[in-house]
């Protein structure tokens, strides 16, 4: 705690049991301008969150005393704390697990200190941003959410309900991944969280008409075997 | 509503009766088809038809061979073999005359798509494969060949004794019928009496001479009609069924009947072999199944009694029957007994021919007693006489038992020897005395010998009692009153004391028999239940039935050879005697799951009796087990062989399922060793690439460049990455290494305070946390050692014990001579390996502590591995007084 943050900056807690993660992410992220809280293990962690109130966490899954998740599920019973997963487990079934328990976003062991930035940026201005305008602009998308009205590059695109649906879905966890689970429930409703299949036409059908080239696109993103992610032009 | 359900219910077919059907039918799609061309009488014309429609078979492009056809010199039946594809016969000599059979391995090898069998009926010569060729047609129609055959209906058992009765003539070849039952296809070849004495006395069946004969034995009007009515009366009998059948499977309601099942007590009489195929005929008109029962009691039977009674159980199974024996004091409680337990609802038994004094010793007769216990079970009584050619053959076996001269020849030595000691002793003892010492001598007689020879030793001794001593002497004439009674008392008692003797004698041989069968039976489950593996099972069965039947045995197993076929191999052949020909009937036995060889109607002319090791439906191996020539098994033995062969299987069968669960744990156990490994090398690898890669692509980030102090620390946390990663990866090596023994140490005199000094270096940054206390002997000598690799071993220790202690807790290294050894230990004062086995810390990827980051469980396997390539050992123990203690013993160099 003798490095503790600088009051003024935005607060990141790190929980990893590996210092090397710790010191390397400690020297990055303070580059960036946050502060660092460091916990090596859950109960740390755990008590780190409720002392300093930190704006985001950056968790990982493997953790000595406690399973990562049950952190997640500890932190996720009083507190909206975007939650960023970082893990070296590359089982999609494990990710998914985490993003349905109330995990933002996750990452895998090893990766590119820009991804990280990008997701902690997203994270973070979703949780001040939460009440934005009408209006989303994103890129050349334009979408006025109180009359439905969607544009791109200024001509207007129809929709029907379900595709409407799902980019609303997108919008409002901009950024962030979202499970076929979260997806099939956001739009279809709780009973219909098995037909991963009329989710992947839809999606198919939502980017025919959002992108240049359907077949590489650039604005829904496949996140392999755990669901897909709006990316956000700046 | 309901009612509706309960009527479709009524209607619907019994899921028994009707699976039954599904798998005859299954069965029969795998199997040849079987077309029976059945006549009344011979004559009639069956080859010939059955040749016709060969030949529109053959313009039909079908391949149609002739294994056997007999033309019996008819030139109409001759023309008609002419054209049609023959395999030759087989030539078997018996008693020196050349016999010809039909060739039923060429057939297999030929492998038609039909084959014509003349004459199912017909009786091999000793020496072909099966005794019968109805066994042929079987095993043809098993490897999936059609077969059309004749046969006659007097030739079908259960109709050949009315035949016998009708005719007088008694019927010497038959055929079990369930040969009727199995074909697919009856053809009825039916003429009308007249015309068959037409064809008779225009010679086209026999030569005129004979059919002169014939015309007056077989061939009588009344014969033939007769002969008719049955044939006509079978085919509708099976016509009915099939019927039946077809309104089964669609479905179509049939009136309701009632489920008879039938039994029948089989003996071992001539006469059982009648109730039996009476039972059979009866079950099969109102479509019964059927049972043979035999009770076993405390009567002995003879080695004769023995054969008819597996004959005529045989003779159940064949006629489809199913076979039960059961053991009871009283045939009567034994039958109903049976009958409660397999909710029989007839019984068939025949008309009792016991004597009345044994009847009423019982409470009544067998027939009165079973009709008073019966309650609501049908009770056929069914008279009739046996067919004549057994029973002589019966009574000429029962002489022979009758003269035994070994016997005689002893009573006459031990009766000339008391009454020559008897003459002599005789102004002592008196001649009254004499009959006592007779009695004497009858009674030892009676614990050895036969029943027969007792009767006749008393007969014997009563008359030189008579003539030797009784008054008048040498005389048959009795003179005394008082000598006659004493005479006849003499008789009765010697009789009856002998009677009973050699009874209880008998009585006791037979229930140390079954004693003897029950301990075997119970030594061997014992011994195949303790036994280990495969090899042991197999032995020790081979060892019980060995001693139990004094005769060789050898198990056959199938093993599976390359691309997936099965072949039989003799797993542990013991002393049996065996050529390429046992191998082939070995074979045998193991392809169609049923006995063979001695004792046996198939393959009989071996000289080993071979029986299936079964499992369900699969044959897993054969049993062969080999008796002296003159030597016979008895029904009991023949059940106890089964028995054991049955044991065998279970016991192999429980070890292969031991064998394969075993060899499925190492699979699962190298399974999680992989498993562990690949958690291993993801976690340890990626942990520094993700620093070494966060690192990098911070520094590339823009504004990173400016801050000097954040570029070091990143450049540093890279370099310590790195370095993790690559003592990681040396350890890989190293292990591999080690395991594959290609580690070459580079030995040279090295000293171990030197060795501790670099050691210490290395680790600095973790002896920070740790004071480490280095004691030495003061005059340790140089060691011969890969100053490297050893540095690298003990350094793996001293690295663990800064690891897994507490922060500030002393590692305390000690080294000392200890006679030939120089000991090293090393100390730490944490909690201690936790567990009772503290060894497995040199474990592959054994890790005490998950808790504690990095690591990958190498490290100590690693330094094993190399103290034991120095020649050294190593062990390690929780200290008595807190904390973990490695010990390290290495050699000391040889004085020179």
């Amino acid at each position: 705690m003798e490095n503790g943050p600088t009051s003024g900056k935005t607060s990141i807690l790190v929980i990893d049991d590996e210092v090397q993660i710790r010191r390397f992410l400690k020297i990055s992220l303070e580059l960036q301008g946050y502060s660092i809280y460091e916990a090596s293990d859950a109960k740390e962690g755990l008590k780190q969150t409720t002392m300093e109130n930190p704006k985001l966490i950056i968790l990982d899954l493997g953790l000595p005393d406690e399973d990562g998740m049950s952190v997640l599920q500890s932190i996720r019973e009083w507190s909206l704390v975007p939650i960023i997963i970082l893990s070296v487990k590359n089982d999609e079934l494990s990710i998914v697990n985490a993003l349905e328990s109330g995990a933002d976003d996750y990452l895998t062991k090893p990766f590119k200190m820009r991804e990280l930035l990008a997701r902690i940026h997203v994270c973070l201005r979703r949780n001040y941003n939460e009440s934005q305008g009408s209006v989303f602009r994103n890129g050349e998308l334009e979408v006025n959410l109180s009359n439905r009205v969607v544009t791109l590059q200024n001509k207007p695109i129809k929709l029907t309900a379900t595709e409407y649906d799902l980019l609303q879905a997108f919008i409002r966890h901009s950024g962030k991944v979202l499970t076929h689970q979260q997806l099939l429930k956001m739009v279809w409703g709780a009973y219909y969280s098995e037909q991963t299949e009329s989710l992947r036409v839809h999606i198919g059908h939502l980017r025919q008409k959002l992108e240049k080239d359907p077949k590489r696109p650039k604005l829904i993103l496949t996140e392999p075997g755990v669901g897909y992610r709006m990316e956000i032009f700046t | 509503m309901r009612i509706n359900i309960d009527r479709f219910e009524h209607l619907r077919p019994d899921p028994d009766q009707l699976l039954t059907l599904v798998k005859k039918q299954e069965q029969q799609g795998l199997q040849g088809k079987l077309k029976i061309y059945l006549g009344m009488v011979a004559g009639v014309g069956k080859t010939y038809a059955m040749l016709q429609s060969a030949h529109q078979l053959l313009t039909n492009k079908v391949d149609i061979v002739i294994g056997y056809v007999e033309t019996h010199g008819r030139k109409d039946t001759y023309t008609l073999v002419q054209n049609l594809p023959i395999i030759p016969r087989k030539k078997i000599s018996y008693k020196n005359v050349m016999v010809e059979e039909m060739d039923i391995d060429a057939v297999l090898r030929r492998n038609p798509k039909v084959v014509l069998v003349d004459e199912l009926a017909h009786t091999n010569t000793p020496g072909s494969r099966h005794a019968k060729r109805y066994q042929d047609v079987l095993e043809i129609l098993e490897n999936g060949i059609d077969v059309h055959t004749t046969v006659n209906v007097q030739h079908v058992e259960s109709r050949a004794h009315t035949v016998y009765e009708i005719t007088g003539i008694p019927v010497s070849e038959t055929m079990p019928d369930s040969m009727i039952d199995r074909a697919d296809e009856i053809v009825l070849i039916d003429l009308a009496p007249e015309q068959v004495l037409e064809r008779l006395n225009a010679g086209k069946i026999y030569s005129q001479e004979n059919a002169a004969i014939a015309t007056q034995n077989f061939f009588r009007q009344g014969n033939l009609t007769a002969l008719r009515n049955i044939a006509l009366r079978l085919v509708s009998e099976r016509v009915d069924h099939d019927l039946q059948d077809y309104k089964m499977m669609h479905g179509i309601p049939e009136t309701w009947k009632t489920r008879h099942r039938l039994m029948v007590a089989v003996y071992a009489s001539p006469y059982s072999e009648l109730l039996i195929s009476w039972t059979r005929r009866m079950a099969y008109s109102i479509d019964a199944p059927w049972f043979g029962v035999f009770v076993e009691t405390d009567e002995i039977l003879s080695q004769e009694e023995q054969s008819l009674l597996k004959k005529n159980l045989n003779l159940v199974r064949q006629l489809g029957g199913e076979v039960v024996t059961t053991k009871n004091e009283d045939t009567v409680q034994g039958l109903l007994h049976v009958a409660q337990q397999n909710q029989v609802t007839q019984i068939v038994i025949g008309k009792s021919r016991r004597s009345w004094w044994k009847n009423l010793l019982q409470g009544g007769s067998f027939v009165q007693r079973l009709l008073k216990h019966s309650g609501d079970i049908d009770i056929y009584v069914v008279g009739g006489k046996p067919i004549p050619t057994q029973s002589l053959e019966r009574s000429h076996q029962q002489q022979k038992t009758w003269l035994d001269f070994k016997e005689f020849f002893y009573i006459l030595s031990g009766e000339t020897l008391i009454t020559i000691l008897c003459l002599l002793g005789l102004p002592w003892i008196g001649y009254k005395t004499v009959g006592l010492f007779y009695l004497l001598v009858l009674n030892f007689a009676a614990l050895v010998l036969k029943q027969s020879s007792i009767i006749f030793a008393t007969l014997l001794s009563a008359v030189l009692w008579n003539f030797l001593f009784m008054h008048p002497r040498f005389t048959f004439w009795i003179s005394a009153p008082d000598d006659w009674m004493m005479l006849i008392m003499y008789l009765v008692t010697a009789l009856v004391v002998g009677n009973l003797t050699t009874r209880l004698r008998t009585k006791e041989k037979f229930l140390q028999l079954r004693e003897d069968r029950v301990t075997a039976l119970y030594n061997l489950t014992q011994k195949i239940s303790s036994s280990q593996n495969i090899h042991d099972c197999v032995s020790s069965a081979i060892e019980m039935v060995e001693n139990l039947f004094h005769a060789r045995v050898g198990i056959f197993l199938k093993k599976e050879i390359k691309n997936g076929t099965m072949e039989l191999l003799p797993y542990q052949a013991g002393t049996l005697v065996y050529d390429e020909k046992e191998l082939g009937v070995a074979n045998w036995v193991a392809r169609y799951g049923k006995p063979a060889g001695r004792f046996t109607d198939t393959l009989s002319f071996s000289a080993i009796y071979y029986i299936p090791l079964q499992t369900g439906t699969k044959t897993i191996g054969v049993m062969g087990i080999q008796v002296e020539a003159h030597l016979q098994l008895s029904y009991g033995q023949q059940l106890l062989l089964e028995n054991c062969a049955s044991q065998l299987t279970l016991g192999i069968e429980r070890e292969t399922l031991h064998e394969s669960i075993r060899k499925h744990q190492i699979i699962m156990e190298s399974e999680k060793i992989y498993n562990t490994l690949l958690n291993c090398v993801s976690h340890e690898l990626k942990t520094p690439l993700a620093t070494i890669q966060g690192c990098a692509t911070t520094l590339l980030e823009p504004g990173t460049i400016e801050n000097a102090y954040a570029i070091r620390q990143l450049a540093e946390e890279i370099n310590t990455s790195s370095e993790r990663m690559n003592d990681l990866i040396q350890n890989f090596l190293d292990m591999n290494r080690l395991e594959a023994k290609k580690m070459k140490l580079n030995l040279q005199p090295c000293d171990l305070n030197d060795l501790f000094s670099t050691l210490l270096n290395h680790i600095e940054p973790f002896i920070k946390e740790h004071p480490v206390s280095l004691t030495m002997q003061d005059d340790l000598p140089l060691l011969n050692l890969d100053y490297v690799l050893m540095e690298q071993a003990l350094r793996n220790i001293v690295h663990n014990a800064c690891l897994y202690t507490p922060v500030q807790t002393p590692i305390e290294i000690h080294a000392s001579i200890d006679s030939d050894c120089i000991v090293i230990n090393i100390r730490d004062h944490g909690a201690g390996i936790p567990g009772n086995s503290p060894e497995k810390v040199f474990e592959k990827f054994f890790r005490a502590n998950h808790n504690i980051p990095g690591g990958t469980g190498l490290g100590l396997s690693i330094t094993k591995a190399l103290i034991e390539l120095h020649g050294g050992r190593i062990k390690v123990e929780n200290h008595p007084r807190g904390g973990t203690q490695f010990s390290i013993y290495l050699h000391l160099p040889n004085e020179k």
